[in-house]
Formats: structure tokens, sequence, C-alpha cells
């Protein structure tokens, strides 16, 4: 019967019904027909072939059952076999409910990571819609990043060219970090805010829980003085005055108005998802107005601006990307001079959030399937031993007619018994770990650190625990079809047919613990090259905090200047203190400025400008970062204004632009400069962003000397002497700030951090990426040794009587040791063989992590499979021993 | 409805497969006059089980049924043995002989 006509009869009972009722009532007649000629009365025989016959009822219940109703009173009664069995075998069930969980627990956690990250929705209407306008750097720049801030003028411009009905754009916004100093209650407090054009929140499309949003009205200069809180600021620094609209803050010396409070999920931008060039912090407090000027450039205006759009109803993104390409050319026509300045890239803000998350979610949930396949695999194994052991009971069940099906239902029931309790059990470790994880990632990786156990964890971890209980009953079933339920095989052959699977599954599980342990391994050797090169600079026993002026009482750089040379002196007079320096920003923590110099007496090459990082420090800064001076002087008290202009450079700039010359000595010039400068010293190398980047040139000049808009916010950094116990203590701490506030008491000092904090900063993701890889690899070669050790454990047990024949004959219980081991190390060499393969295509994908350390490097790929050999070795040791502790008299008497 | 044939209730498919393989196509009632000839009277199929075992059987595709018109002008279902049903003959048959002897075995040996 086909499977179609089977289902509609087990639809249509009735007729079901029916068609059996005439077979039955056929049956009745014949059998009445054959009594009555036998000589019965016709209405005797009648009855008697009724009576044969049974009650009609029960058979028709039993029948219809047969077809329909009978897989549900089946699936209970399996699944009370299922209950009965594991209770029966605790053991058994422990260590299957074990694996499945780590697997299930370890998927279901770096799953519930991903739908945090890439899954969850955003907090604003069409998140597909609203667009990064990027500003791409001209090649020829050489500069490393690609995104590069925009300007005023170009934001004017690109409005009025792109934005409005029947243009792409139905509004364009800019935006640039900021900070405030907010004077409240005490000490001053330093805000991380955004400064936002009307046109960002009108292109977001968000609604304030407070209040409203500030108008285009209040986004002009002059105007402006309104502020936009986070729900944080407000619940916290404000307790959450539910009046608070209307009313002002001192902001920065001014008054700031009130007009609305942002929802909580309302994070516009995530620093994370931005480029490092601009500087956004994470987690804003407040947005205020940006109240563009219209006027033109001042000569050397810095360029900080990130733009932001929302397409016009019916427009694409490709339609948007023509109309900044025209625009683009247009630009370029009229000032041929920005020729590849006026090159955008656009970016959703969908796409923006998950840019740089899918390789590395990617790696993980590869990791995690690998633990996954692993656990499996081991529930397999244990599996087909069970059914090994149980084939007895099985041929007997299926010789008295069970088929297979029914069989291999039973098995299929087990398995997802034990799949859901080792899934439930999963979870909670899921739960339990998911805790501590995001504790780790919220320094590592703060975009990852938003996780979401919402359905689709739920429905996700159902289908897995289904799928990878269908997976693990797979093996035994498969043992089923190749006819092993057959009671003839007698018992010599009972090792026949399953080792093959029991050994593939070894060996591949062996494969994939290898994979892990030697991406661990390259990872951890990756790690240790990063230290071992460092940021060039020596963090020890040093700290940076950072000092935010206000801008009423420091209107002037020169009065800043002033102030930072006086806290300079200060702080160097507190006996602890070795050195101490003030730059823009702290080493490694990412955003510095960039510049293009001219070389008296070369001449200029439009295609290939000279750009370099350039930052304003004042004397005694590399001495307090601790990088080392290769050539020349530090800055002096006397270089002032009045003095000759000088600079430093990094090692980097000198090999550069004067390979083979000495750079002390040597003019450079920055193009806002009056005049050139003089190189007076060569620095080590130090990095910026992080431990792995490439060091680019940088230039340095005294904050004595050099005019500089955004001198308001340094960062101090003070060497202390080196004690035992270099750190941060309290007392320094509070000793520091009494220097810094001997000279403006209202200067606030935040962020305090020791420098050998930012190192590890730097290093959280390599870090955390190590951890899990390492955790998941030593989760997998566990499992894979419980595996090996229960194939060789099985295979010791079959051959017992053969080892019993051996020792009768002579052998030394040494040699029956050897043949188990022997037995073993094949498995484990065939796994290791298989997984150096794996891993060398494992290696290609882990590259992008790699630093300093080839994905072929050769004492990884030695000391892994030398780990795995080792703990393969003592999984089977165990049944080793058990072998030669054989006594091949009762070996032999038991058959 | 002896206990005798209680047991072979096990054992029906088997027979009902043997018989269809060597007797062609035939109703159940042909099915359980066979069953009982062949053994001398000794088995006894009951009549009532026998048809939920054929239709399990059906439903495993060792055997199909067809309705027909008998000679008495009655519709009988009629089954047939498949290929599929020859097969499982082939292995009910061997595990029959198999467990059996296994049984006589320990009979003997106990």
């Amino acid at each position: 019967m086909s499977w179609l006509s089977r289902i509609r009869r087990s639809l249509r009972p009735a007729a079901l019904i029916h068609e059996l009722e005439e077979e039955q009532k056929f049956h009745v007649l014949s059998k009445a027909d054959d009594l009555a000629a036998a000589g019965a009365s016709l209405g005797a025989a009648r009855r008697e072939a009724e009576r044969a016959f049974g009650n009609g009822l029960s058979n028709r219940q039993s029948s219809q059952e047969a077809r329909s109703i009978r897989w549900l009173t089946d699936v209970a009664s399996d699944t009370r076999l299922a209950w009965r069995d594991m209770l029966r075998r605790p053991g058994f069930a422990a260590a299957a409910i074990l694996s499945l969980a780590l697997g299930l627990g370890a998927a279901t956690a770096v799953f519930s990571l991903a739908n945090g990250a890439l899954l969850r929705p955003l907090p604003v209407p069409q998140a597909d819609r609203f667009e990064f306008i990027w500003r791409q750097a001209p090649a020829s720049l050489q500069m490393g990043t690609e995104e590069i801030p925009w300007d005023r003028v170009v934001f004017w411009k690109m409005q009025a060219a792109t934005t409005g009905p029947g243009h792409a754009f139905a509004s364009l916004g800019a935006l640039r970090p900021g900070s405030v100093n907010w004077t409240g209650e005490g000490e001053p407090v330093r805000l991380r805010a955004v400064l936002a054009s009307a046109g960002v929140f009108a292109a977001l499309g968000v609604r304030p829980e407070l209040g409203r949003i500030y108008t285009e009205a209040e986004d002009q200069p002059g105007r402006g003085r309104v502020a936009l809180l986070s729900d944080a600021l407000w619940r916290g620094a404000l307790h959450a005055d539910p009046a608070i609209v209307g009313h002002t803050l001192d902001l920065d010396g001014q008054a700031y108005t009130v007009v609305g409070v942002m929802p909580p999920e309302f994070q516009f931008p995530e620093a994370a998802a931005m480029p490092a060039i601009f500087a956004f912090q994470a987690r804003p407090q407040l947005w205020l107005p940006l109240a563009l000027s219209s006027g033109p450039l001042i000569p050397y205006e810095s360029a900080e601006l990130a733009f932001v759009g929302r397409l016009n109803p019916g427009v694409g993104a490709r339609q948007a990307a023509a109309a900044l390409d025209a625009f683009r050319q247009r630009s370029e026509t009229e000032q041929p001079r920005g020729k590849g300045w006026f090159t955008s890239r656009l970016q959703s803000l969908a796409a923006a959030h998950t840019a740089g998350l899918r390789q590395p979610l990617l790696l993980l949930l590869l990791a995690v399937g690998l633990v996954l396949a692993v656990a499996c695999a081991n529930v397999a194994g244990l599996l087909l031993a069970r059914a090994l052991a149980r084939r007895g009971e099985l041929a007997l069940k299926a010789a008295l007619g069970a088929g297979r099906w029914r069989l291999a239902r039973q098995m299929l029931t087990e398995t997802l018994w034990l799949a859901l309790l080792g899934g439930g059990l999963g979870a909670l470790l899921a739960l339990a770990t998911l805790h501590g994880l995001q504790g780790l990632l919220a320094t590592a990786l703060p975009r990852l650190s938003g996780v979401a156990t919402d359905w689709r964890v739920f429905a996700f971890g159902l289908a897995l625990i289904l799928s990878s209980g269908m997976g693990c009953a797979l093996a035994p079933m498969l043992l089923l079809r190749s006819g092993a339920g057959d009671l003839r095989s007698g018992k010599g052959s009972v090792s026949r047919g399953s080792p093959q699977l029991r050994t593939a599954l070894v060996t591949g599980q062996v494969a994939l613990a290898l994979v892990l342990v030697v991406a661990g391994g390259l990872l951890a050797r990756s790690l240790q090259a990063l230290l071992a090169a460092g940021g060039g600079f020596d963090p020890q026993a040093a700290v940076a905090v950072k000092l935010s002026l206000p801008q009423s009482a420091y209107p002037d750089w020169s009065q800043a200047a002033r102030f930072y040379q006086s806290v300079r002196t200060q702080v160097a007079r507190l006996p602890e203190v070795v050195a101490v320096g003030v730059n823009k920003t702290a080493p490694l923590a990412g955003d510095g400025e960039s510049t293009i110099v001219r070389f008296p007496g070369r001449p200029a090459d439009p295609e290939h400008p000279a750009a370099v990082n350039y930052a304003m420090i004042s004397a005694g800064y590399f001495t307090a970062v601790g990088v080392p001076r290769l050539a020349g002087r530090d800055f002096l008290d006397s270089d002032t204004q009045a003095s000759m202009p000088v600079a430093i450079v990094n090692q980097a700039l000198a090999d550069k632009f004067y390979p083979g010359a000495a750079a002390v000595g040597q003019q450079i010039r920055i193009p806002v400069d009056p005049e050139p400068r003089t190189i007076v010293g060569v620095v080590a190398n130090f990095k910026h962003d992080s431990l792995s980047e490439q060091v680019v040139p940088e230039l340095y000049a005294p904050i004595t000397q050099k005019p500089w808009p955004a001198m308001l916010t340094m960062s101090l950094v003070v060497r202390v002497r080196a004690t035992p116990h270099a750190g941060l203590t309290a007392h320094l701490r509070d000793r520091i700030a009494g220097a810094v506030h001997a000279v403006d008491a209202h200067v606030p000092l935040s962020d305090w951090t020791p420098l050998p904090q930012l190192v590890s900063r730097a290093t959280a993701p390599q870090r955390l990426a190590l951890w899990l890889v390492a955790g998941f690899g030593l989760l997998t070669l566990l499992l894979a040794a419980i595996g090996l050790y229960g194939v060789v454990a099985y295979i010791a047990a079959q051959r017992r009587r053969e080892f019993g024949v051996r020792m009768a004959l002579g052998a030394t219980r040494t040699a029956v040791s050897a043949l188990v081991l022997r037995q073993g190390s094949r498995l484990a060499l065939g796994g290791i063989a298989v997984g150096l393969l794996l891993a060398a295509a494992a290696g290609r994908l882990l590259q992008s992590y790699l630093f300093g350390v080839r994905a072929w490097d050769p004492l990884t790929l030695a000391l892994a499979p030398a780990l795995l050999a080792l703990v393969m070795l003592l999984a089977c040791l165990v049944p080793a021993r058990r072998a030669a502790r054989l006594d091949p008299v009762e070996t032999l008497r038991q058959d | 409805m002896s206990k005798a044939s209680d047991s072979l209730h096990d054992a029906l498919p088997l027979l009902a497969l043997k018989i269809l393989a060597r007797r062609g196509p035939l109703h159940g009632y042909g099915i359980t006059g066979h069953i009982q000839a062949m053994s001398d009277e000794r088995l006894r199929p009951e009549e009532g089980s026998l048809y939920p075992a054929l239709h399990r059987m059906e439903e495993a595709g060792w055997i199909e049924a067809e309705w027909v018109m008998t000679e008495k002008k009655r519709r009988a279902r009629v089954y047939a043995i498949t290929v599929r049903g020859r097969k499982e003959l082939e292995a009910a048959e061997a595990r029959w002989r198999s467990a059996s002897a296994a049984i006589q075995q320990v009979l003997q040996r106990a």
C-alpha cells in the first residue's frame, strides 16, 4: 500500500472499518459454508463461525490501531521502555546525558551570543534604510584606515545635492563625538556626549521616552543650548526626576535646557560599530545640537564629522550610491585640488552593526559545532556498544516478529529522551556560563556582550536536540540495517560489522579534537607573540588619567598649555614620581590625528602625499610612557613660541623619509605651521590602536609651541618608582589628584588606568578567542578520550577469549597489554593523521586572528598531536591493564 | 482458543508469508485453512488476530491485497506476497530456525 493511501486510510477510519467488516463477514460466511457442507445445520454453522471468530468489536479496534492510532500508544510504550532502560543503566545514561549536555550547552550559549549580536532588532525603525555615508580615504594616502571624517562645508553641499523630495535621501545629518564637564552638586563630572545635528534624529526616526527631540531651529550656531539625555544618565545622576524636561544643566559653564530623555535601548552611535578614527565613546550620556556654522572653512579646520541619512521611500542603496557619485564628480570638477577626497561608501545601520562580528561568530559557531559533533559521536558510540550488548534481546524480538522499524523507533525514542535530558542540562549550563562569559565579553568584544535568550534560542536549542538525538541514533540503526539482529550469528562473529562504525566514529572524534587543539595552540602562540612584541612602551609602574579643562575657563590654547606645564611641575614634585607628561590620547587608546607633511628642499609629490600621524605632547611624555629615545633630545621647557620650532619623530618616520641619513637636524613642515620644524629627537616606534598594528610614521610637536584646538582634554601619564607591588594605590591617586587640583580645583580627573591594564585591554579579544577555543579544545579532547576508551575497552572485552588462549600458550601479560595498546594507538594515529589535514584547512580560516605565527606553525603542529597522542595513550591504559590482569583459565571456562 | 494457539500469534506472520509464497494468492480464510490443514489441525490461528496481523504485514509492504469476486459471488480480499515479503520470509524463517534451535538447546542443557 502506498504512503498516500495509508494516510488517506488513517484519516478515514469509518471507511477502513467498513472494509474490515466486509472482509471479516466473508470469513465468517465461508466458514459457515464449510461447516454446513460438513453436515451442520445452516443456523448452527453460522453461530459456530461467529463464535470462532471472537469478539467483532475488539478485533475492529485492534485492526484500526494497526493502522492509525498505533503510533501514539507506541510512543508512550517506547518512552516507558526508554526510561526503564535508562534507570537500569544509570552509568550509561549519565555518560550520554553529560556528553550531550556539554555539547548542547556550549552550542546554545554561543548561539545566544550570535542571536544577541546579529539577530537582535535595532532600536531604529527600518535600520536597513538608515545609512552611514563614510568618506573614503584616497588610496594614495596609505593611512591604514579607509573611513575618514568629512568636513562642515561638504555637509552643506551634499545636503543640498542629495536631500529632499525627488532626491536620494529624505534627511541627512552630521555628528561627532564630544564631551562636556557637568557641574551639578560637588565635583565637576565629565560626560560622554554626541554632537548631532537635528537631521540625525530626523533620519533615525526615533522617539524620546520623555519630552521631545531638539528642533532644526535649536540646531543653529549661537543657539543650541538644549540637551537630550540618555536613560542611564537620567536614572542615575538625575534620580529619574520626572520633571527633568525644562530644567537646566550646567555644561562647560553654560546653561543647557533638557528637552527630552531617550529610551534605554537608544545608544546611537554604537561606538564599537564606528571606525576608530572618529573616537566615539561607548554608551553616550547625552546628545547636544551640533550647530554647524555655514561659513567657508577656516584654513586647516579639522574634519571630524560622520554623515548619516535616511533613504527616501522607493530609493535603493544603489541609487543613493549613484547620487553620491554624481555629487563626487561635480565636487571634483569644482575643486580639482580635492580630487579623490569626495568618494563615499554607504553602509546601512544594520550592516554596520554586524560588520566585523560575522567572522568571529562564525568561527565560534564552527568551534562549538565541532564540540557538539564529538559529543554526539560519543553518544553514538555508547549507543552502538549498548545495541551490541543487546543483540541477543534485539534478535529475539526480531525473531518474534518485531519489525526493524519498530526496533529502530525504540532506539530513536530512547536517544531522543537522552538528548532532551542532555539538552535541558545543557541549557542550565549555558545559562550559568553565559553569565560569566558576558563579563569576559564586556571588556573584550563589547558588541558581543548583548546576549539575548529569547524564543529563537529556545527554537535553536530544540532543533539541535532533535537533530543531535537523531544523529546519535543513526549509528545503532545502521547496525540494525546491517542485519545484526540475527540470531543465527554465533558468538564468534559478534565483534564483526560493528567495530568499523565505532572505529570511524573514534577516528573522527580524535581528528576533530586535534583541529581544536591545534587552533588553540595557534591562538596561544599568537598571543604570546603579541605580548612579546608589546606596545613599544614599558607599561609597568605607570598610570594614565584624563584631564578635562572647562572651555569657559580656558578659552585660549596658551592658557591650557600653561595649565599642563604647571600640572607637570606639581606632579613631578611628588617623591614617588619618576616622570610625568601629557598627550592627547593614552597609549593604545585608539584615536589620533594625521596630517600631510612637506619636506623643505624636496619637491612635493601630489600623487603620493606624505601622510603621518601627529600628536602634541609635553616634555617628559616619552619617559613617562617608557618609550626609549634613540637619538637627539626630549622637548624642553625652553622650547617656547619664541624659540626655534622643534619636532620629534619616531623611528618609522626617520626610516621612511630619511633612509640612511640622520633625521636629527632635518627640517619637516606641517602645512598649518608658518615655518618648518627642526627634528631634535628620534624615539622608538610604539603602538596606538592595537598590539598587532603596523607602526606608521609619527611626528610630535611640543604643546608649548603649537596652537591646538583640541587641547582641552589630555591624557596625563605618570611613571612612579617601581615597587614590588607597583600598582595604582588609592593613596597615589589622591596625591596626583591633589597636585592637579593645586593648579585648578575645577578640573575633573577621569578614567584612571594603569598602563598594564591598557595592554591587557588591547589583547582582550585575542585572549577571549584563546580561552574559548582552548576551552572547547580541552572539552573535545576529553570527549574524544572517553570515546577512544570506550572502543578500546569494548574490543578488548571481545578479545578476552583470544587473550586467554594466548596467555595459556605462553604470552606474557605485557604482550597482551601491548596488543590492546597497539589497537588503541592505531585508532588514535589514524585520527591524528586525518586531524592534521583538517587542521591545515582550519588554520587558513584562522589566519586573520594570527599574529607573528603561521597557520603551519611547526611547533604547534608537533606539540598538539603529541598532546593528543599522550591523552589517547592514557585512555587506552586502563583497558590494557585490565587485559593484562585476565585469568586465562577463567576466560576459557566461560564459554 | 487454547494456550497453544496463543503462542502461535508470534509466528503467524511467518506462517502466512510461507503459505502465500508456496500457494499463491489467498484470502484470509484460505490462509487459516492451510495452517490448520498443514499442521494436522494442531495449529488453529485465532481468527480474530489473523486480520490485524495481515494488515500490519500489508502496511510493511510484505503482502498486497486486492478485492476479488469468488465463485459464490462474494467479495473477498485476496492477499499476495511481494518481493519484499519474500525477502522478509527468508529472514524470518532463518530467525525462527535459529531461535527455535536456541530454545531447543536451552531445553536440552538446562
